[in-house]
């Protein structure tokens, strides 16, 4: 026989999953949660009314939003529950001095650009596009960042539509 | 030499453009790494991580750029520089605007000091020769013991005075700590080599005025410019700064006095290509019009000339006899004598490295009787203000060194970024010297022709992971300082030469700490030693563990070192804060200016701030020669060999003397005349090519008593019928994956000997020349020189330049709508009276930009992908080049930014269109490639990617993450540095203020050293683009076609423009 059975499995499951691909994974609205090197819980923060900005601090100088460096996590987890088994392996790579290897969540391909400062300072919420990561355990994409969203947004407050000089150059 | 050139890397280009496949085992490996390279800027749809600092640095904060002052020492120059640092990745150099030398501008060269820092061809680690002489990996604790094991060999066979140390020019506290270890170990003091040391320069000083000094020259002062082929604009001495100077004295843009410049040689050089007149000379008889000159200037200003002994009192012909020698008419002669006479101060310039002869030291003395005589010694001749470079040693030290090399004299070498082999006549035999030598250590960044015959390699780290200081003139300082951590394995080689010293115990250390006021501390064991400090306060992510130093600990690194010794001579008695505050304004600053050195460097001196010229005080001396003898000096020199021809070996900007050959910017940047990429050519005059039945591409084979060597034909009307010239610094044949095995050096045809004042003669030889029959296609980025009244370059009279006379036609009206631009409308002015055709600006497009670079294979099909190119245009229709009056024009041609732009019209995807800030966007994204825009453009400004493009690593570190990497398929062009236009507009708005006009430099505009280019908002009545566009002389090209470009372009200005056959000609104002 030229297709043997094993043949056509095969091809019925390639194309399964572009099928999965193309009309549900590629269009779901968000994406799932990464485990990180650390399990750390945005919520527990966010309910002690720690403010994003508190450890993103970089948020309004800078295009990144910034990642707190290890020594402010240690700054109060040096005393606060330094037995924890997580906050025991924040104490292992500060003992180590070496960086969180945190695993990227949100996430825009290089021909945009998309600098934080500008839209802290028009005063746009973090959650907007982020999502109410104050809520959420383990971070994940609520917010699909499609061209889409960014033009609703941006028309929605009058903000600049330039194709080229706004986002891609 | 093979019949088309190919480097190293256009080899992986080809496997890359021919899909990759076949490969054999060395193929795939390479070209693995090209995919690994594209694979990582292919934009699929990863995640990876996020690293946070571990300890924050206040000075950083992640994704906003630093920027760092530090020096460039792509030259010997010593340019202040600014190495902009995208989180811990120096991407970009720019000029120190503090630094009072190049004030904010750099050359190409300097602009390509990145593509050395990511040089993918540097050492990894240290290196050793194996039994099979191979260069092989090591470690640092092996190679520094075998080192070790050598110095102590040296030491007991009691040799140290044998013992060698060449390299490049160092001053300042290396150059001390140098000497003092050199002299701690009974080593003699090192020789700097330099391959242009300006011997003829320095020997005619020592004679004329008894200092052996390159002087510094002040062109801003000097109201008329003569120079016998030296080479300021491009290689010579100090070029930006020179170049900088010469715009403000001659340029119509920033004097309406302009000076006169009138350029000697056998050929048209870059720097010549700015003259007013250009003087066809015989080769050799250089001294002879110097002393026609003389004699001329001398009667009409009614003055003696006072020549030094031993210099042939006179003519000893007359001057019609003379003019029959040289081929210079009298009467031109005497032109410029009266002008010469009229105009002062004035410059007479010494002969030019290409044009170094038997009779250049003759030429240099009386040329310095002319200066003299004139007062230009004080005034635009500084010889209280030397250049380093009057440090470095003659070329006849350095082959007295490999003439004892050959005895088996030399035990021990020790090499530091020189290159000898390459940069000595080949005749000169240095490899047979080197190979004699026992030990050889090289403390090379990466391989090239002397250090293939190294034993040892100790990489050193480049000069942008490095600290240091470098005084390119007395009382000026320029301080070094890291950009980033190594990107190799590689050590300070200071830091080397301190740990060797502290092993060698306080005996040795004790005299080189001495100088810092330091006791001789213990030494460390060889894994840890000169590791770490000096990374201390650079940006690093994530960050060493926090280094703490004491000093005594701290004096195994240089960075202790330097810091101890300028706290010492900063404030020699305060605090420690206060000495630490002192030294973090000084790299802040980047520049220590004494007043020792300010009247040599001051922009704009008021006028007789130098009192009376000094050359009446200066004392005269007696020319000696090697054994005491005063040498002959000739009025015309003689040619060794029996060809026709003669041979003048020209540097050219990109390359200097071959070191930045292997740089892919250096490569496929155009050179300014020729515009031929990644090929070396012999340059003759269509003349000569009728009679050698040579045409374009045309292989020759040219032969000397000392060598020969094939050179496909550059035929080119701006070089006289019997001589030809070549370009110095391609032909390596060890130097990495740009420069291997591209084009042939001239240095195989020069003679080994040297002239009366120890330095090579690049012009010493007669050549005979038979054409092989052979030819190669030439990767030459611009075949149209003549402009056929296309009204490209224009050029109009100074007389004329501010009347309406030179006014353009105005654009057509057009019923069409114009796009609307409510803020802003960006648009950019360039003085062509200002542009030199340096290429400075395109080397920053190229690294501003993410320009890919495409190898040879595409350049020969015109497929490169430079942004901005420079036009060079000889003459136009109605005014036809002369070889008195060459009338070069370039023209730097960016996208003009249409305001009715044909690019946009035909996109079917709308990936070209318009902004409303007036720019003509392209897309990458959106673009699909139908090359439609490209077609209907018609500045030729677009350009396509037709291949993936490549960055071998680590140069893929050199990326500008402002901008996007494009990939295969996609158009892509100049966008007025739209980043740099965003992130201005972006800091206004954070900061809630207008944007200010000069706010936003584009890369071409900040680096170009005669501020020929000029951004700004034409919206804005008031801005200086603006106010230039209303210039007279302001013209858009193609205005008959309705584009409405938003570059304005300021006509050339000449004394003179080349009338037609039978129309008079206007004469120059005297």
């Amino acid at each position: 026989m030229f297709f043997s059975l094993r043949h056509l499995f095969y091809l019925a499951a390639v194309l399964l999953g572009v099928f999965l691909w193309i009309f549900y994974f590629q269009d779901m609205p968000y994406r799932s949660a990464p485990r990180q090197p650390i399990s750390f819980s945005h919520r527990i923060h966010y309910e002690r009314q720690i403010a994003c900005i508190f450890c993103h601090a970089d948020v309004a100088k800078s295009a990144y939003a910034g990642m707190p460096p290890v020594l402010k996590c240690m700054g109060c987890h040096r005393e606060v529950i330094p037995y924890y088994p997580d906050v025991a392996k924040l104490h292992r790579y500060w003992r180590e001095q070496k960086p969180i290897p945190w695993v990227r969540v949100f996430w825009i391909p290089q021909y945009v650009h998309f600098p934080h400062q500008p839209h802290i300072l028009a005063g746009v919420q973090c959650g907007v596009c982020h999502g109410d990561v104050g809520h959420e355990n383990r971070v994940f994409e609520v917010v699909n960042f499609n061209m889409g969203t960014c033009i609703t947004c941006h028309r929605a407050y009058g903000a600049r539509t330039d194709c080229f000089q706004a986002c891609h150059h | 030499m093979p019949d088309d050139p190919r480097s190293p890397f256009d080899e992986l280009v080809q496997i890359r453009n021919a899909g990759g496949a076949p490969l054999d085992r060395r193929d795939f490996l390479k070209a693995g790494g090209a995919a690994a390279a594209g694979g990582a800027l292919a934009g699929c749809r990863t995640t990876g991580h996020i690293l946070p600092l571990v300890v924050p640095d206040n000075r950083y904060i992640p994704g906003v750029p630093q920027h760092y002052a530090t020096v460039c020492r792509e030259c010997p120059a010593g340019c202040g520089m600014h190495i902009r640092v995208n989180d811990a990745r120096p991407t970009k150099p720019e000029g120190n605007p503090r630094h009072p030398l190049n004030r904010g501008k750099l050359c190409m060269r300097g602009q390509s000091a990145v593509q050395g820092l990511y040089n993918p061809d540097r050492f990894p680690q240290p290196m050793r020769r194996d039994q099979h002489g191979r260069l092989v990996v090591t470690t640092w604790p092996e190679a520094l013991a075998m080192l070790q094991q050598q110095m102590r060999q040296v030491a007991l066979a009691g040799r140290q005075a044998d013992v060698v140390w060449l390299g490049r020019l160092e001053t300042g506290t290396l150059d001390q700590l140098l000497r003092d270890w050199l002299a701690a170990f009974g080593y003699p003091a090192p020789l700097y080599y330099e391959a242009f040391a300006y011997e003829a320069v320095r020997e005619a000083n020592r004679v004329s005025f008894g200092q052996d000094v390159v002087p510094y020259y002040r062109f801003d002062r000097a109201k008329m410019v003569v120079g016998f082929g030296a080479e300021f604009l491009q290689t010579w001495v100090s070029n930006v700064q020179f170049a900088t100077d010469w715009a403000m004295g001659h340029s119509y843009g920033h004097t309406h006095d302009p000076a006169y410049f009138i350029n000697i040689g056998p050929r048209v050089t870059m720097t010549g290509a700015n003259a007013d007149e250009h003087w066809q000379l015989r080769p050799g008889t250089e001294a002879l019009l110097a002393m026609a000159l003389a004699e001329r200037v001398a009667f009409h200003a009614g003055q003696t000339l006072h020549l030094p002994a031993g210099v042939p009192p006179g003519l000893g012909m007359s001057q019609s006899a003379a003019a029959e020698r040289t081929e210079i008419p009298a009467d031109v002669v005497d032109t410029a004598a009266q002008r010469l006479a009229r105009n002062r101060p004035s410059l007479l310039l010494p002969v030019g490295y290409g044009n170094l002869n038997a009779a250049a030291l003759t030429a240099n003395l009386v040329l310095n009787a002319v200066n003299a005589m004139l007062g230009n010694i004080g005034a635009t001749i500084l010889l209280h203000h030397p250049h380093a470079l009057s440090g470095a040693a003659r070329a006849r030290d350095v082959a007295a060194v490999f003439e004892r090399a050959h005895g088996g004299q030399v035990p021990l070498l020790f090499l530091h970024h020189a290159n000898p082999v390459f940069n000595f006549p080949a005749a000169a035999t240095v490899p047979a010297a080197l190979s004699k030598i026992p030990f050889i250590v090289s403390f090379g960044w990466w391989r090239d022709e002397t250090t293939k015959y190294a034993h040892l390699v100790l990489p050193d780290n480049y000069p942008l992971e490095s600290w240091g200081d470098y005084a390119p003139i007395p009382g000026l300082t320029g301080i070094l300082q890291p950009g980033r951590r190594p990107v190799f394995d590689t050590r300070p080689t200071p830091d080397v030469l301190l740990w060797l010293a502290a092993q060698a115990g306080p005996a040795v250390q004790g005299p080189i700490l001495h100088r810092i006021e330091m006791p001789p501390v213990a030494a460390l064991p060889a894994d840890v030693a000169p590791v770490g400090s000096n990374w201390q306060q650079s940006p690093s992510l994530p960050n060493p563990t926090p280094l703490t130093y004491d000093p005594p600990a701290a004096i195994h690194s240089f960075d202790a070192y330097l810091r101890r010794a300028w706290q010492l001579r900063l404030a020699p008695n305060a605090p420690p804060a206060e000495q630490a505050a002192a030294w973090r304004n000084l790299l802040m600053a980047g520049v220590h200016l004494t007043t020792e050195a300010e009247p040599a460097v001051a922009t704009e001196p008021p006028p007789g701030r130098l009192g009376p010229p000094i050359n009446e005080t200066l004392p005269t001396t007696t020319l000696e020669g090697p054994n005491g003898d005063p040498p002959p000096l000739p009025l015309e020199a003689e040619f060794e060999g029996s060809g026709d021809f003669y041979l003048t070996s020209f540097p050219v900007v990109q390359f200097f003397d071959g070191r930045q050959a292997n740089r892919s910017w250096m490569q496929e940047i155009a050179d300014p005349l020729s515009k031929l990429v990644w090929d070396s050519w012999v340059q003759i005059h269509p003349d000569t090519g009728w009679r050698l039945h040579a045409a374009e591409g045309s292989i020759l084979r040219l032969e000397t008593p000392y060598g020969h060597g094939e050179w496909p034909v550059h035929l080119d009307s701006f070089i006289r019928p019997d001589t030809l010239g070549i370009p110095i610094g391609q032909g390596h044949r060890d130097f990495g994956m740009f420069a291997t095995d591209v084009g042939e050096a001239p240095q195989r045809l020069w003679t080994p000997r040297l002239d009366a004042a120890g330095g090579p003669i690049p012009m010493g030889v007669k050549v005979k020349v038979t054409n092989t029959g052979k030819t190669r296609p030439m990767a030459n980025l611009q075949l149209e020189h003549w402009q056929r009244d296309k009204r490209i370059a224009q050029a109009c009279l100074i007389s004329q330049a501010g009347t309406p006379a030179v006014r353009d036609k105005e654009p057509r009206a057009t019923f069409y709508a114009f796009h609307p631009t409510p803020v802003h409308r960006w648009g950019m002015a360039v003085d062509l009276s200002s542009c030199i055709g340096c290429n400075a600006c395109q080397a920053a497009c190229y690294a501003e930009n993410n320009v890919p670079v495409m190898g040879r294979s595409s350049c020969l099909s015109y497929r490169e992908m430079t942004w901005l190119r420079i036009e060079t245009y000889a003459g136009d229709a109605w005014h036809p080049p002369t070889t008195m009056n060459p009338d070069i024009r370039f023209l730097p041609m960016p996208c003009q930014q249409c305001g009715n732009a044909p690019c946009e019209y035909v996109c079917p995807v709308f990936a070209a269109y318009h902004t409303d800030e007036g720019l003509n966007a392209q897309i990458y994204n959106r673009c699909i490639g139908t090359r439609y825009c490209s077609n209907n453009c018609i500045y030729k400004v677009r350009r396509f990617n037709w291949y993936t493009p490549m960055w071998p690593k680590p140069l893929d570190q050199q990326l500008n993450p402002a901008v996007t990497v494009r990939s295969k398929g996609v158009m892509e062009k100049c966008t007025f540095c739209v980043q740099r236009i965003e992130q201005a507009e972006l800091t206004a708005k954070a900061q809630d203020r207008p944007l200010r006009d000069g706010e936003i430099q584009t890369a071409c505009m900040q680096t170009c050293p005669t501020e020929a280019i000029v951004f700004g908002d034409l919206k804005d009545p008031n801005s200086r683009v603006s106010q230039l566009h209303q210039q007279d002389r302001g013209y858009r090209l193609f205005w008959e076609e309705n584009t409405f470009p938003a570059v304005t372009y300021l006509k050339r200005t000449k004394f003179v423009l080349n009338g037609l056959a039978g129309q008079p000609n206007p004469e120059p104002p005297l």
